[in-house]
């Protein structure tokens, strides 16, 4: 039997015989066989080979079949360094006087932090559909609900205090409500409202899964039933009957937990939280992906029945990973809604599940952190485009629909992985035809 | 009622004083004083109407500078009950009497400009001129009027009598009523005499006794007409001391039914109205969803821009209109004939660039069809917006569209709507035959199936991929035409339908075109006939969720192909 | 050498087997006479008893199936929209035996194993596994996978995107629930176990290879190395050799037969020299019949399977 080299990798699994490389993060131990793969420190993505087939992506490089755990050393060196950058460099950045060149404007501050909250919602959607195959036109709606779970508790915590100086929020006075219905209540403790943010979405995504999954609906006809799940949503709220201010939405907020919310402090407070919650998500995810319910996902991704004909049953996995991800979106939802001041139920309508699939796209499903660029990429985008050349954001947007689709199927950080697999064949075989030389 | 009543006493009071005082006079002041004006004056002077008057005379009488005489006049042709008065008293009411320098009556003929003769109609000549108007106050307007009404309901047209009957039947006093009952006696025509009945038993309905209250009663539940929902529901109710309104309890259980009957034909007709907005809405439903059918049903493609394939073929009959409007304005009525082909040549070419260019290499991948749609339905949007403008534009029905035909009380049918539910069915139709009584629908059948042995079998696949897709979307293109004749137009009309559509074909299974047929029509008329009860949004969310739940329990669909491979 | 139950219900013991094999009566017991559509398949009786041409009646329907039974196959109907693709189908598997199915195309080979392993349901019958008394056909896929049914289908079926290991481990016979597989590590005998499944297929060298990236004969070892992995007690196998070279099939056909004996092998194909080289009891379909069982040099000569499936 082989032994395990002798590499710090934190891997679970044993080392394979000498003719496969050790596990990703570190460096290679010996000779390889089998072809050298691009080696993305994060473990992660990459064009190894020609595509397999045409839904799924490679996620396991030729070469590192055996996964580590979360991290090899490199990886985990990124993550952090990355979450340093977010966390603790850009609000520090922020602090600066105005004058360094490098500060960064308080305007900014909430915006990203809103581009940070998109872009859990886009790694939770890239577990579902990146890793699981779950195409869901309906996420926004986890993402909506969450927001609405922490927009309910800002409206409750400025009672007496709004236009009509009431203990109901405004919009109920205004629709000559006499009493909070039974639903508000307990909304002005911030544990419960937290605990309802996520709770609700997760509960609604477990029912709704558990009756998709089990009647065995899949592919574009759930994702037909989820847009319109999210329509129907989205109409129900917009009722003012339903109690959650119509199509106005929640807003007006001004305090969170005893701080203003307008308060630069504040809001560097919301993004530092955001930065770390973003994070914990992607360590998390990471998680789910690298153990052996991530391969299961992936299998089901790729061959559902052949993965009940081993004896999983599919339809547990998935409802677990829909849940999950339902969760992980409605944090980001609660996450989202102080740092923009408002929660209305366009929040829910299709149009937004279905560009929270193409930030995923666009960046690379299947990969983690190609959903993330890909969010921040496009909606960095769109508020250029929509500040500069307003008409022209929807035929950027449409465009890369269509050209992401046709052209770009592994997305940004597949073709990062092409263009470096490209430049190291060539650099071999430079170095080869160097070697050779003359006679 | 009684101000006619009312009037009436205080002409008689005033025409008492006035006699007794030109009759004091004249005795008083002998023989010399002569009272003028011949036999209309000497009855105004009497206080009593002679039964010798004549029309003619009568009607001198109505340009006489006294009141009291025009009055006079007003009930003597009353009672004379000669319908050739009517014109002029008609003329009367209207300030459009005329007392000529030969002191004879002139109706002044607005149109003509010209002096009439009251019952020839012939025109005056200059020795009428100069003529004076004849002021009509209230007081006679007020005799007038009735009259009028009593004449006309001795009229020999139809269609007067029956104006005269409702006229007359929201007075309520007793006059009228005995004008009434005297017209219903004499009446012929069932139509006339039911108006009649009616207009008796409105009175009667108020009437002190209980017996005339009671038939009454009987007569309105007979007729059915809605009118008196009011007063029957004033007889059934209890006022606010808790006493009931009508104390006859024959006559409130009788009102009672009547009430009932009348409610439930109501809500019978609203439940029709219901269905057959719901069929039209259907008709739409199933533009969108045959050309849903044919690209996901038999092509497996996934649109999300089949919504916006509607929305051009609406503005296509826009552009039409405005063509037609500018340069051919007067064949402008035909201009939705023209539209149907312009707005089915413009999509089913945007169907098939669409097709070759972009969803031809996406075949087999569904998930990636449908984002890439999507973005080519926001660039169809984009696109729209930046042409016509982001508001909705006008498009009107031509003249045979407008409208609508009465076929019960209060149920209306637009003629828009039977077009468009008679266009969709002719457009099946035509689906249908060209599906499976043509070749090339055995073809497209047949590479449906199995698309590699048709291949082999040499059926040009790849051509009849874009022609069929380029089907599917011309047919939601005549699905724009007719929405652009029932509602508004705006870039955003597609978003709208897609959802719907695409329920649609989930619920009726793929692969069937009956069953796009089929749940069109049930979920058209299911979301219609929630609508009056539940509310429009809320009876779309109740269908959405309806959906979603029977997709579980059958997952393929109400038609779905059967066999192993399905 | 078959094993079965004689006339009078009572399991044969081993000895005894042995010891009627050689006389001429047994071997004339071992003939398996043609058995025409409807009735059951007449099962071969040891003993030494001149009811060769008795027709068995089915086992008694109750739970003592017996011990020596590794599947019980029991008057199976399938029919797709009236058509029968199975038709009242009897089929009886010893533990430990390698039995192969063959027939002309459709004679409902693959439907067979898609009933057995959940995939279709039938109109009638019912499948019993072990001595066990409930009826696969109400059970789910995964339920039956996970009793001990294996199944290798007739395109080779792997993961493509993970490794040929990962395969190994997924199939890997062990806890199958959500939260297991999210906190769990691969333990030490996991892994020496799926080395061992890997040197048996002989795919070790190829382990960190990407299972869609392998060669079309490395798949179906794959394949049926998961299935080694999934350790069932009744391994399905549908086509193994599909596609392969000489070299190949041999080797499989030595997979074959070292697989069965702990495990007992249903093995469907076409390739005569095939089944000539591994078949010990062959069962003959035909349009959802069974139309003969028995050795393979019996079923060779017999006349209808001639007539219907091997040609002159």
């Amino acid at each position: 039997m082989s032994t395990p080299p002798s590499t710090p990798s934190p891997s679970s699994s044993p080392s394979p015989a000498p003719s496969a490389p050790p596990a990703s993060g570190a460096p290679a131990a010996a000779p390889v066989h089998a072809p050298p793969a691009p080696r993305s420190v994060l473990g992660e993505g990459g064009a190894s080979g020609p595509t397999l087939v045409n839904k799924p992506l490679p996620i396991s490089k030729a070469g590192a079949g055996l996964r580590s755990r979360i991290y090899g050393r490199a990886g985990w060196a990124i993550v952090l360094g990355a979450a340093l950058v977010l966390a603790v460099l850009v609000p520090v950045l922020n602090t600066m006087p105005k004058a360094f060149p490098l500060a960064i404007p308080d305007y900014a501050i909430p915006l990203l932090g809103k581009f940070l909250c998109y872009g859990m919602a886009a790694i939770a959607m890239d577990l579902v559909w990146g890793y699981t195959g779950i195409l869901s036109l309906g996420h926004a709606l986890f993402f909506a609900l969450g927001g609405y779970g922490m927009g309910m508790y800002l409206m409750r915590s400025i009672q007496g205090q709004g236009v009509y100086r009431s203990n109901l929020p405004d919009f109920m006075v205004f629709l000559d409500w006499k009493e909070l219905p039974w639903y508000w209540r307990g909304f002005d403790h911030f544990p419960f409202a937290l605990a309802m943010a996520l709770l609700v979405p997760g509960l609604l995504a477990l029912v709704f899964g558990w009756f998709a999954f089990r009647s065995r609906i899949k592919g574009v006809y759930l994702s037909i039933v989820t847009q319109a799940l999210t329509y129907a949503a989205m109409l129900l709220f917009f009722q003012n009957a339903t109690g959650f201010g119509g199509n106005n939405g929640l807003t007006d907020f001004k305090r969170l937990l005893g701080y203003s919310l307008q308060a630069p402090s504040t809001k560097l407070f919301l993004y530092i939280l955001t930065a770390l919650a973003l994070t914990g998500t992607f360590v998390l995810c990471r998680y789910v992906v690298n153990s052996k319910l991530g391969r299961v996902l992936t299998a089901v991704r790729d061959a559902e029945s052949k993965v009940r004909f081993c004896g999983y049953e599919s339809t547990h996995y998935k409802l677990f990973v829909w849940t999950l991800s339902a969760m992980l979106c409605a944090l980001a939802g609660a996450l989202y809604v102080p740092q923009v001041g408002i929660i209305n139920p366009s929040e829910m309508q299709p149009s937004n599940s279905i560009e929270l699939a193409i930030w995923v796209a666009v960046g690379g499903r299947g990969t983690l952190i190609g959903p993330l660029v890909g969010a921040l990429l496009l909606n960095g985008a769109k508020s250029w485009l929509t500040a500069a050349f307003p008409s022209a954001w929807l035929y950027v947007l449409g465009s890369i629909f269509v050209l992401v689709t046709l052209f770009l199927p592994r997305g940004v950080v597949g073709l990062v992985g092409l263009v470096r697999a490209r430049l190291r064949s060539r650099a071999t075989a430079a170095a080869s035809a160097s070697h050779g030389g003359p006679s | 009622m009684a101000r006619g009543w009312m009037g009436q006493r205080w002409a008689w009071r005033s025409h008492w004083m006035v006699a007794a005082v030109v009759g004091i006079c004249a005795t008083l002041a002998g023989p010399g004083v002569r009272v003028g004006g011949g036999p209309a004056r000497a009855a105004a002077a009497t206080g009593t109407v002679t039964a010798t008057v004549t029309v003619e005379q009568a009607i001198q009488g109505l340009s006489d500078p006294s009141d009291e005489v025009i009055v006079a006049s007003i009930r003597q042709l009353g009672q004379l009950e000669d319908p050739r008065a009517i014109p002029v008293l008609e003329a009367l009411v209207d300030d459009r009497l005329r007392s000529g320098a030969d002191k004879r009556t002139w109706i002044w003929n607005s149109k003509t400009r010209d002096l009439v003769d009251p019952l020839t109609g012939a025109v005056a000549g200059p020795s009428a001129r100069p003529a004076r108007e004849v002021e009509v106050n209230n007081d006679i307007r007020r005799d007038a009027t009735p009259v009028l009404a009593q004449l006309h309901l001795a009229s020999p047209d139809i269609g007067v009598r029956l104006a005269a009957a409702e006229e007359l039947s929201k007075d309520n006093d007793e006059e009228a009523s005995a004008l009434l009952h005297r017209a219903l006696d004499r009446e012929k025509d069932d139509g006339v005499k039911e108006q009649l009945a009616l207009a008796v038993a409105r009175m009667d309905l108020s009437s002190p006794n209980a017996e005339t209250r009671l038939s009454a009663v009987k007569i309105v539940h007979r007729t059915g007409n809605d009118g008196f929902l009011a007063e029957l529901q004033r007889l059934v109710s209890t006022g606010a001391d808790g006493k009931a309104a009508e104390t006859d309890t024959r006559v409130r259980a009788e009102a009672q039914e009547a009430l009932n009957a009348i409610l439930s034909r109501r809500r019978l007709i609203t439940t029709f109205g219901s269905l057959l907005h719901g069929l039209s809405l259907a008709s739409v439903l199933l533009f969108a969803a045959l050309g849903l059918a044919i690209t996901f049903g038999l092509l497996g493609v996934i649109n999300m821009a089949h919504g916006e394939m509607l929305m051009l073929g609406a503005y296509s009959t826009y552009s039409v209109q405005v063509f037609f409007q500018q340069h051919l304005p007067n064949l402008f009525r035909y201009y939705v004939l023209a539209a149907v082909p312009v707005a089915f040549l413009v999509t089913f070419g945007v169907g098939v660039l669409m097709e070759r260019l972009i969803i031809k290499h996406l075949y087999g991948r569904p998930l990636e069809t449908l984002l890439a749609t999507w973005g080519i339905s926001l660039l169809l949007i984009q696109s729209v917006r930046l042409i016509f403008g982001a508001q909705n534009v006008a498009v009107a029905n031509p003249d045979w569209l407008a409208g609508g035909v009465e076929i019960a009380h209060g149920l209306v049918l637009p003629f828009n709507r039977i077009g468009v539910i008679t266009f969709v069915v002719m457009v099946a139709v035509a689906v249908w035959v060209l599906l499976y009584k043509t070749r090339i629908g055995l073809n497209v059948r047949a590479m449906t199936q199995n698309r590699g042995m048709a291949a082999c079998v040499g059926i040009p696949t790849d051509r009849l991929d874009a022609f069929m897709f380029g089907l599917g979307s011309g047919i939601a293109g005549l699905g724009g035409v007719a929405l652009s004749q029932l509602g508004n137009v705006g870039p955003e009309l597609g978003q709208s339908y897609i959802i719907d559509s695409f329920m649609v074909v989930v619920l009726g299974g793929v692969g069937r075109l009956a069953g796009a047929l089929v749940s069109a029509l049930g979920l058209g008329v299911l979301n219609k006939l929630l609508e009056p009860t539940v509310g429009a949004v809320l009876g779309k969310i109740l269908v959405l969720v309806f959906v979603i739940l029977f997709i579980q329990r059958r997952p393929q669909g109400l038609f779905a192909l059967k066999g192993r491979e399905a | 050498m078959t094993n079965g139950r004689s006339a009078n219900g009572s399991v044969p013991l081993p000895d005894a087997l042995e010891a009627a094999a050689p006389t001429p009566a047994g071997a004339a017991a071992f003939a398996a006479p043609p058995s025409s559509a409807g009735d059951p398949p007449s099962v071969v009786t040891t003993s030494a008893v001149s009811s060769e041409a008795e027709a068995l009646s089915l086992p008694p329907k109750d739970v003592s199936v017996g011990p020596h039974v590794a599947l019980w196959v029991e008057n199976l109907t399938v029919s797709f929209d009236g058509f029968k693709a199975i038709d009242d189908v009897t089929l009886i598997l010893d533990k430990g035996e390698l039995r192969c199915i063959i027939g002309p195309n459709g004679a409902g080979k693959t439907t067979l194993m898609d009933v057995i392993t959940g995939k279709t349901r039938p109109e009638k019958g019912a499948v019993y596994l072990d001595s066990r008394v409930n009826d696969l056909t109400t059970l789910s896929e995964c339920e039956i996978a996970s009793l001990g049914i294996g199944r290798k289908f007739q395109r080779p079926t792997v993961f493509p995107n993970h490794t040929v290991y990962e395969n190994c481990e997924l199939a890997l016979k062990g806890p199958r629930g959500v939260f297991r597989s999210l906190f769990m590590r691969t333990t030490k005998a996991e892994r020496a176990r799926i080395a061992e499944v890997l040197e048996t297929i002989g795919l070790q060298d190829l382990r960190a290879q990407p299972a869609g990236l392998l060669a079309h004969g490395h798949k179906q070892w794959l394949e049926i190395g998961m299935l080694l992995a999934m350790d069932p007690k009744v391994l399905l196998i549908d086509e193994p050799v599909a596609g392969m070279t000489q070299p190949e099939m041999e080797r499989t056909a030595e997979l074959m037969r070292t697989l069965a004996g702990q495990r007992t092998v249903v093995v469907v194909e076409h390739d005569m020299e095939f089944v000539r080289s591994i078949a010990r009891k062959v069962t003959v379909l035909h349009e959802g019949r069974v139309l003969a069982e028995g050795p393979m040099n019996e079923i060779q000569k017999n006349p209808r399977v001639i007539e219907v499936y091997l040609g002159t």
